[in-house]
């Protein structure tokens, strides 16, 4: 079985990192993007197999993201937003535009792991 | 009568009025009173020695006529750009609300660019309204007792900071260790000046490396001249345009205008504050090669008695206040706040007062071990305060320590039958602060303190957890390494950001900071810094509350230092451990 591939879209260095490591650690190959630009970018290029992104990025939010993914390209691929614990109105507008599942802040990387597993469980 | 003699007079009469004015008058009328005499004061001085020291405004027009309408017309700009402030700041405000409606993506866009417009024409308000102000000369500048180093080590740190993002610009400082420790002078309009020489440089270079001396150029009886040197190996300035480069809306040319921003007055501005304060600013560069520039400002010295009290400081590195009563006597919100923190810090406990009546009500209630008392208080000064203690308090003296701006404050001898034993300048470095404190109270206090049980005091608090981010990281301890430098870089980042965007007032850019650095704060748990950030992010997204961000972001910066110890004793044990 090949790996998995998946978008990481996270601007905090520190987090993308310890996240980074785990995903890999499990065997996906992760492209990491630090902003909305590069994520739109990663997305023309080629699809992954999930998305995991935070709601607020610069230039291209997670919400932005789902909405681009679900209505401009007609992709039904697994999209995880981590959000920041306050922002609950954002997350229901995600789920809305078809965000499969969210996490908040602090994440914890087992978890994500988790939730990650299960998307592409699910998806198959 | 002889002109000298009636200056000796005056001299005599200064004096007198030191003593009596801020007994018997509010602290901001002294403050007037005194400000006048010295102006009648140093008129006649220069008039009897000479050296004219007035205030020259910003040579616009050279016909006095035209002077008179111009004038006019600045006053005009000043209320006008002060006017368009307050309802761009609700525009700004809603815009930030408005983001959150669930947009979709063309009318966040839409939104976005209403932001960025708004952002930069706030931007030029602010540069317009500086620029009036200093055309009419209503600008004022302080003349109050400051510690140079300090100046440029802050300047130096957010330069750093500014420079973060470009990874092919270096930043060096050269301070010329022979410039006196004090100078009196306007340490705010210093930064600012250098702040923008800086910044500049930090716009105009794309690689290479952004250099800052600081000299002692002249050393003269009363007063020094600095010289400040801002080299940059930018793009640099053609000649033609180089002497165009301070007039007021100009910025090189029109092209580099579109690229880099901004309203072209900021360097006319920053020339007349230089030229205000009796300095000069020149300007040399070659065009591909870089550009310096070279300030001249001169600094009355402080006396040498003044120098002294600050070279009696001790190094101590071990001091301990833990377990102190210390009571705060400080009228100013901010410095207050400041203050309980620190001592908090050190597991000291502060007591608050903000005035007479507090101050006395909390000696007769609690048990306090030293009193930090600020010399200015509303209703009287620390002097008086002290003595009606002495009177009005039973028990043995509690050891006052003094705090002033104002150097010759610091000299009276006479205070010490008040119980007054120390003196310090403000503002004050915390390590000072604390052993001055731990000089007066140990005495009587270290016996009955057991040493082992404060260290545990300290240790128990857990300013921050890396064991459960360790455990994350899958017990690897370079990753963890590497995610501390982050964690530390993403604190330097929000700390400069937000110092700039505190400047500019701008509450977006705080609130945005302030969200991003919450990210790395929970990932080590460090909630009690984190309870700051939310407090900073709450008064920016919603109240604009400026006062309550300052404070907050005081406190930040406070109880970093202490976070940032334990960050690295957790690390080295953690690697160790394994």
């Amino acid at each position: 079985m090949d790996s998995k591939s998946l978008i990481l879209a996270e601007d905090d260095v520190m987090l993308a990192s310890l996240l980074k490591y785990r995903l890999e650690k499990e065997g996906f190959s992760v492209t990491l993007c630090q902003d909305g630009k590069k994520v739109k970018e990663e997305l023309e290029a080629q699809l992954p197999d999930l998305i995991v992104s935070d709601i607020m990025m610069p230039y291209f939010s997670g919400i932005e993201l789902t909405d681009y993914l679900r209505n401009q390209l007609n992709s039904q691929i697994p999209i995880i937003l981590i959000s920041a614990a306050s922002n609950d109105e954002n997350v229901v507008s995600a789920f809305e535009l078809g965000a499969n599942d969210f996490i908040s802040k602090p994440v914890s990387p087992s978890e994500l792991l988790v939730r990650v597993k299960r998307e592409l469980i699910r998806k198959r | 009568m002889d002109t000298r003699e009636l200056l000796d007079y005056l001299t005599k009469i200064e004096s007198g009025l030191e003593n009596f004015s801020y007994a018997e008058l509010k602290s901001q009328d002294a403050a007037a009173l005194k400000a006048s005499f010295n102006a009648f004061k140093n008129g006649l001085e220069s008039r009897v020695f000479g050296d004219v020291e007035t205030v020259p405004r910003l040579n616009l027009n050279n016909s006095n006529k035209a002077n008179q309408t111009n004038e006019t017309d600045l006053h005009l700009v000043a209320n006008v750009s002060h006017e368009i402030r307050t309802p761009l700041n609700s525009i700004m405000g809603f815009l930030d609300l408005l983001k959150d409606t669930g947009l979709d993506t063309r009318q966040l866009e839409l939104v976005k660019a209403m932001d960025v417009a708004s952002n930069s024409m706030f931007n030029l308000v602010n540069e317009l309204l500086e620029f009036s102000k200093i055309a009419t000369g209503h600008e004022t500048y302080e003349q109050v007792s400051f510690k140079p180093k300090n100046v440029i080590d802050e300047v130096a740190f957010l330069c750093k900071t500014l420079i973060n993002q470009k990874n092919e610009v270096k930043f060096s400082l050269n301070y010329d260790s022979g410039i006196p420790e004090i100078l009196i002078g306007d340490p705010a309009k210093l930064s600012q000046v250098l702040l923008n020489l800086i910044g500049n440089a930090i716009k105009f270079v794309e690689k290479g490396s952004i250099n800052l001396t600081v000299k002692l150029k002249e050393d003269r009886s009363k007063k020094v001249f600095l010289e400040f040197v801002v080299a940059d190996t930018g793009i640099g300035i053609a000649n033609d345009q180089l002497k165009h480069i301070f007039e007021s809306y100009r910025q090189a040319d029109q092209l580099n205008h579109k690229k880099y921003g901004g309203s072209g007055l900021g360097l006319s501005i920053i020339k007349a504050i230089i030229e205000q304060q009796m300095g000069c600013i020149a300007v040399s560069s070659q065009l591909g090669m870089g550009t310096t520039f070279n300030v001249i400002l001169p600094y009355q010295k402080a006396s040498l008695m003044a120098a002294n009290i600050q070279t009696q400081e001790t190094k101590q590195t071990s001091v301990s206040i833990a377990g102190a009563n210390i009571l705060v006597v400080e009228d100013d919100f901010l410095s207050r706040k400041l203050m309980e923190s620190r001592l908090k810090q050190q597991g000291g406990h502060p007591y608050l007062a903000e005035n007479k009546e507090e101050c006395l009500y909390i000696l007769k209630t609690e048990k306090i071990d030293l009193i930090l008392m600020d010399m200015r208080l509303p209703d009287t000064t620390g002097v008086q305060l002290a003595k009606d203690i002495q009177i009005k308090v039973d028990g043995p003296q509690i050891p006052i320590i003094l705090l002033s701006a104002d150097i010759q404050a610091c000299l009276e001898e006479s205070y010490k039958d008040y119980g007054i034993v120390d003196f310090m300048l403000k503002p004050c470095k915390t390590e000072e602060l604390l052993t001055k404190i731990d000089q007066y109270i140990n005495n009587d206090k270290k016996e009955s303190n057991n040493p082992e049980l404060t260290l545990n005091n300290l240790e128990n608090k857990p300013l921050v957890d890396l064991e459960s981010l360790f455990n994350e990281c899958l017990q690897k301890p370079d990753l963890l390494e590497e995610l501390v430098t982050m964690l530390k870089n993403n604190v330097v980042e929000f700390i400069g950001k937000t110092k700039v965007h505190l400047i500019e007032e701008n509450y977006s850019g705080i609130g945005f900071a302030a969200h991003k650095i919450k990210s790395s704060l929970k990932m080590v748990k460090a909630n009690g810094l984190l309870n700051y950030v939310e407090q900073i992010q709450d008064f920016s997204n919603n109240t604009a509350n400026l006062e309550g961000i300052k404070t907050q972001y005081a406190c930040f910066i406070e109880a970093y230092k202490a976070v940032e110890v334990q960050i690295d004793k957790e690390l080295a044990r953690l690697l160790n451990g394994k």
